[in-house]
């Protein structure tokens, strides 16, 4: 198992460096994309908990969400994703 | 009649050095760099400037060229043609050599985008001193709930902040959610266990800074750990973070201890690290 990682940097010139996993590779990615919180009338007011149908819905909709995530099968297809996010990809690098 | 001013140490003449080798000096260039760059040789000698460029690996690794000189230079400037290139980013020392040696250490520190080593008077600098660039670490892969981040070869870390979302499967379990600081022998030298270890079907929020924060600010739900995406209090928080620096090697690691579904809990981490080049 290998840890490796792409440096960038950002629209600004900030330094950034997206790792990964290549034994886990294919995989899904957030692409910086916050997963569904839940929405008030799935919790119960009192408790702040899920109630039982909350629970279900949010499930659902997370669900949703992650299926929409893109399948980065490569690190090519990962340096394309973060250059359609505005990413320039300077090198990449493996864990020591 | 007056001696002209030098600009050079004025015993770094070749009218004073009266060996063959004098004629031929060499300046040599340690480069140690993280980004794509072109670092900048320029020069003066007393007929003439002279110019060089080098373009440096990525991986922090240590090279050396060299490059010929017509006699020993007057006036000698390291930098860099590329932008943006930040401070800790691109480390380089600057020696003369003559016969083959090195004689006279003339500069080091880092260059960027804005700032060049001359020489003289030289400046010379440890990479670990003063601060080192910003930079934010990224793991957006789903589907896993155990993530290591290695120091690269050649630097060093301060942790700045750490972020983590955790949502778990509907797989029945209690997730151990540990953080861990280990040396390149993979010994824990640090480590961090949440008190309140998320089960299945969950989403939870955490944080660690120089100081805690809050993660969620309204209403009645005024207070320190409560869950941005359930609302339910004590199950997110903010946690401090230890002030350790991290030499190459070391790594951090955030992970569920006991493994419940690892290959489908999802666990995405953002952290800032402050990061400078180590010899």
């Amino acid at each position: 198992m290998t840890r490796r990682w792409i440096e960038t940097r950002d629209r600004l010139g900030n330094p950034g460096r997206f790792w990964y996993d290549d034994a886990k590779l294919p995989g899904r990615f957030t692409g910086g994309v916050r997963p569904p919180g839940a929405l008030p009338a799935e919790l119960d007011p009192l408790t702040g908990e899920f109630t039982p149908g909350g629970l279900v819905a949010w499930r659902a909709r997370y669900t949703a969400w992650k299926a929409a995530r893109p399948v980065i099968a490569s690190p090519a297809a990962y340096r394309a994703n973060l250059i359609s996010r505005g990413y320039q990809i300077l090198s990449e690098g493996v864990a020591p | 009649m007056a001696a002209a001013p030098v600009l050079s140490w004025p015993y770094l003449s070749t009218d004073l050095l009266q060996f063959a080798g004098a004629k031929s000096p060499r300046l040599k260039l340690g480069v140690y760099s993280a980004v794509a760059a072109t670092v900048i040789l320029r020069g003066l000698t007393r007929h003439g400037a002279f110019g060089f460029s080098f373009i440096p690996v990525t991986t922090r690794t240590l090279e050396e060229p060299t490059f010929p000189l017509p006699e020993i230079p007057l006036v000698v400037m390291l930098g860099t043609s590329t932008s943006p290139i930040r401070r800790g980013e691109l480390f380089a020392h600057l020696t003369l050599q003559l016969e083959g040696f090195d004689v006279l250490h003339l500069a080091h520190g880092y260059i960027s985008d804005s700032f060049a080593l001359s020489w003289p008077p030289g400046m010379h600098q440890d990479g670990v001193e003063g601060p080192g660039r910003l930079v934010l670490n990224a793991d957006e892969a789903l589907n896993d709930s155990d993530k290591v981040f290695t120091v690269p070869t050649n630097s060093r870390w301060r942790f700045q902040s750490l972020w983590a979302e955790l949502t778990t499967t509907a797989t029945a379990g209690t997730r151990e959610i540990e953080w861990h600081l280990r040396d390149s022998a993979a010994d824990v030298v640090a480590g961090h266990m949440l008190m309140t270890p998320p089960a299945s079907n969950t989403a939870r929020l955490w944080g660690w800074s120089p100081i805690p924060f809050r993660l969620r600010e309204t209403g009645t739900r005024d207070f320190i750990g409560a869950n941005e995406a359930t609302g339910n209090p004590s199950q997110s928080a903010s946690f401090s973070l230890p002030d350790f620096p991290l030499s190459q090697g070391f790594d951090a690691r955030l992970f569920d201890v006991a493994a419940i579904d690892a290959a489908a809990d999802d666990l995405i981490i953002q952290f800032l690290t402050e990061e400078w080049i180590e010899e």
